[in-house]
């Protein structure tokens, strides 16, 4: 049955070629647009290098620090007491990383320069929770970390820049004066890796403008911290341990009490959690209640367009129904028929959209992401993009035949084969 | 004709109600789209109130403790004050440089602003102070962002000619002296303050970038290097706004071979020039996210446009196969192939023209909700003219185009053959 069915609908997308060109073409342009949404969250939510193991990841962005006579309320970052004492101690998390970044001129001991670029200060567990691809030498050590060496990790890209074709590591770069020894160099990462991405990375140690922060009571600072779970089972167990070590915390008695309001999970991040106000967390509700109208435009927009061709196609064969339908087929049957045959070319749109999609997403990345993020293979080829494109693929088709295909399967027969 | 047509409409409405209704939707959408981009577009036409060509943002450092070149404050002669306006005269003096100036919390384009309470002199204390946002500048600052005055006269001769420790925009003027010239008045920081400064020059209106309105702000002026120096006794030199303006002709890419000419002159005691950027590449951090947002915009729209031609191909392609027999005999009765098009031609602009009443109730609906954005561009005929129109004139261009395709395919069939049909 079915085969006839598609049969059945190769030939009438082969008799009415502009017709069916046309479905297809919108049907494509449709999904793409809703696909290149899609998109933009998946590469929020899913893992790609560095960050392969988002879905075991917690997120600490902001915490507040309210002074004791309840006069004063700082939403900020952790300070590096705050990272040591709450943090570093846990015991449930395979790594933990605190993250402060800031912008710095890069120079050469011969040569000043002036061009700015971004700094990471971070820890040894930096490099644990992120696998980063070195082209050549280490990472900093826990003992760079504890002594607080000037050491540096630096881009394939900043290297090229800095030292030409000569090997990078072992050498000196300028960081506001200071020079810092180059130990390893790792393969420029995406701008997309939002919390791992930078030119280059070094212990915050090694800065004194990073450790030891007095602001309110020594609480507040510039730290972010990404936690990397054994599994996403422990994430509740994390939780739980960073609430009894900020307990443990305030009952030293500070000036100002530390609240960690939340730790986000990836899927949070996607949603659009942020670091405002010690932490705003979006729920699915908000999300959709943002992003649904613009869905529901996309898709309404060729729904019609789909109905009026159908509804055309399917006119032009009412006689042809109605003959089928005294010969004994059931509503439901005519009403599979018409929802079959108009899957072909939903499919063949949904499909062609999967590639036109990316296509849009490279060409209009500047406005939809950022210039300089680099679109990777595995952060755009994923089950979500797929699972999403053949969602709304259906419910397109759904949307744009069903009606068509009620009434003719409504039609009473005499009326139907009146024509013939 | 066109009732014949319209008579056609109606008893083909099923086939042409799908059609209809992405129209009335895709229309009302337009429109808004329109409006939305219409004032942007105003708004970022209109006058900013300065000029960035040229001109590039100067961070300073401050060498700490540990850094080699570190001098101890025991070993220092001078006050970094001092420090930093020797370094903006060392700036100054290269031939390439046209104007240096030292702000606080006053350079275009970024985030950083400061906010003050101020009062007209006469003032009484039951009145309640408003907030304006206050530039605290040097004079040098008219100059290198080309201030001038409501009449396009360069503000910075204006101000040295005359007294006083403010300036303000023309919006603070109106505002505070409604129609009557401020220069020379006097105003206060709040009303219990005893003692009233003299308003300097007017300025024209200023607006903070591209997308926003004119709003009344004022600035303090730093007459003399004394005045800088006491600045830096509260704010810390590396958060002072530097700009320079450099001489017309300079390119943005000669600029790191002139740092490197500058070479020592860049460093003054503990404090240095980190980083030059020009300012136009922070108007375009600053502007990226309105930016993108018109950009969204415009692909919708296009998203709008291409399916409306390819709803309006695909309906009128069927419809012009299953009436075959009837324009068959049409063009046997005598019609013309461009008669047959202008046919097809007022039906498709028909459905158009039909979705205006409904288009105008959705318009009455949301300006009686006040949802288009009147802040920036007051409601007007012309707005509302330009930005219906332009919509309608897009929709119906497509629909024009969509309909070539089929009146083409008519032009190529041969009336005996059509009328084979009938």
């Amino acid at each position: 049955m079915f085969k006839q069915y598609f049969k059945q609908a190769v030939q009438m997308l082969k008799e009415n070629r502009l017709a069916s060109t046309i479905s297809i073409l919108g049907t494509a342009l449709s999904i793409a647009m809703i696909l290149v949404v899609v998109l933009q969250f998946q590469i929020r939510l899913v893992s790609f290098a560095p960050e392969s193991n988002r879905d075991r990841m917690l997120y600490i962005l902001g915490i507040q620090a309210d002074s004791r006579d309840d006069k004063n309320r700082n939403s900020t970052a952790m300070s590096d007491g705050v990272v040591k004492e709450c943090l570093y101690g846990l015991q449930t998390p395979e790594a933990v990383t605190a993250i402060a970044v800031g912008n710095t001129i890069v120079s050469l001991p011969n040569r000043r320069l002036f061009e700015e670029y971004m700094v990471r200060y971070t820890d040894p567990g930096f490099w644990k929770v992120f696998d980063f691809h070195f082209l050549s030498g280490t990472p900093f050590t826990e003992a760079d970390f504890s002594s607080g060496l000037p050491r540096a990790v630096i881009t394939d890209r900043l290297a090229r820049k800095l030292f030409g074709s000569e090997e990078p590591v072992g050498k000196e770069i300028l960081m506001g004066y200071v020079a810092y020894t180059v130990t390893g160099v790792v393969k420029e990462p995406t701008r997309a890796a939002g919390s791992s991405y930078s030119d280059v990375w070094v212990p915050y140690t090694s800065n004194i403008n990073y450790v030891d922060m007095k602001s309110c009571g020594g609480v507040c600072g510039n730290f972010t911290a990404v936690i990397l779970a054994r599994t996403s089972g422990d994430f509740e167990a994390i939780r739980t341990e960073i609430r009894q070590a900020v307990s443990r915390y305030n009952a030293a008695g500070r000036e100002f009490v530390l609240s960690i309001n939340y730790v986000f999970s990836r899927m949070d991040i996607a949603l659009g959690a942020n670091d405002m106000n010690g932490g705003i967390l979006v729920s699915w509700k908000d999300y959709l209640v943002d992003k649904v109208p613009l869905l529901l435009f996309l898709l309404l927009v060729p729904t019609l367009n789909l109905t009026g061709i159908v509804q055309s196609s399917v006119q032009k064969r009412r006689s042809e129904m109605g003959l089928r339908k005294a010969f004994g087929a059931t509503k439901g049957r005519l009403l599979t028929q018409v929802l079959c045959e108009n899957l072909i070319t939903t499919l063949i749109g949904g499909i062609i959209g999967i590639i036109l999609s990316v296509v849009l997403l490279q060409l209009c990345k500047s406005f939809l992401l950022s210039k300089e993020t680099v679109l990777t293979f595995e952060m755009l080829f994923k089950p979500v993009l797929f699972a999403a494109a053949l969602f709304f693929t259906l419910l397109l088709n759904l949307l744009s035949a069903c009606l068509p295909a009620i009434r003719i399967a409504r039609e009473q027969i005499v009326d139907a084969l009146k024509e013939n | 004709m066109i009732k014949h047509i319209w008579t056609m409409i109606w008893n083909q409405r099923s086939g042409n109600s799908w059609i209809f209704l992405e129209l009335l939707l895709v229309f009302g959408v337009l429109w808004v789209m329109m409006d939305s981009m219409l004032v942007n577009l105003c708004t970022y036409q209109r006058p900013l109130g300065f000029d960035i060509t040229n001109v590039y943002m100067v961070n300073i450092g401050k060498k700490t403790e540990g850094i080699s070149g570190y001098k101890p404050d025991s070993l220092l002669e001078t006050s970094v004050g001092e420090d930093l306006v020797r370094l903006t005269g060392n700036i100054r003096r290269a031939p390439e440089v046209d104007e240096v100036c030292i702000a606080y919390a006053s350079c275009p384009y970024t985030w950083s602003n400061s906010w003050t309470t101020l009062v007209r002199a006469d003032a009484d204390t039951s009145m309640k102070a408003d907030y304006f946002q206050c530039f605290r500048t040097t004079l040098s600052y008219f100059d290198v962002l080309r201030v001038k005055d409501r009449e396009g006269r360069l503000l910075r001769p204006i101000v040295e000619n005359n007294i006083g420790g403010l300036v303000i925009t023309a919006d603070l003027e109106d505002k505070f002296f409604e129609g009557k010239s401020g220069i020379g008045q006097q105003v206060k920081w709040s009303a219990e303050e005893t003692e009233s400064m003299t308003v300097a020059a007017v300025t024209s209106p200023v607006r903070q970038n591209e997308f926003s309105v004119s709003t009344p702000c004022l600035y303090q002026l730093m007459r003399t290097d004394e005045e800088v120096v006491e600045m830096t006794s509260w704010v810390k030199a590396e958060n002072v706004d530097c700009l320079v303006r450099m001489k017309d002709g300079f390119k943005a890419e000669d600029m790191e071979a002139f740092l490197d000419k500058m070479g020592e002159q860049l460093e003054v005691n503990n404090l240095y020039v980190s980083c030059v950027i020009p300012l136009e590449e922070q108007r375009l951090v600053i502007l990226k996210g309105r930016m993108d947002n018109l950009k969204r915009k415009i692909a919708l729209v296009g998203f709008m446009l291409v399916n409306v031609f390819f709803g309006i191909v695909g309906t009128f392609w069927l419809r012009t196969q299953y009436r075959r027999g009837e324009i068959g005999l049409r063009s046997a009765l005598g019609a013309s192939r461009g008669t047959l098009k202008r046919y097809l031609d007022v039906e498709g602009l028909s459905l158009l023209v039909f979705t205006i009443p409904f288009v105008l109730i959705f318009i009455a609906n949301t300006l009686y909700f006040d949802l288009p954005d009147t802040v920036k561009m007051a409601y007007t005929w012309w707005r509302f003219l330009i930005t219906f129109g332009s919509a309608f004139l897009l929709l119906g261009g497509m629909i024009w185009v969509g309909i070539w395709f089929p009146a083409r395919k008519i032009a190529k069939m041969d009336p005996a053959e059509s009328l084979h049909y009938e």
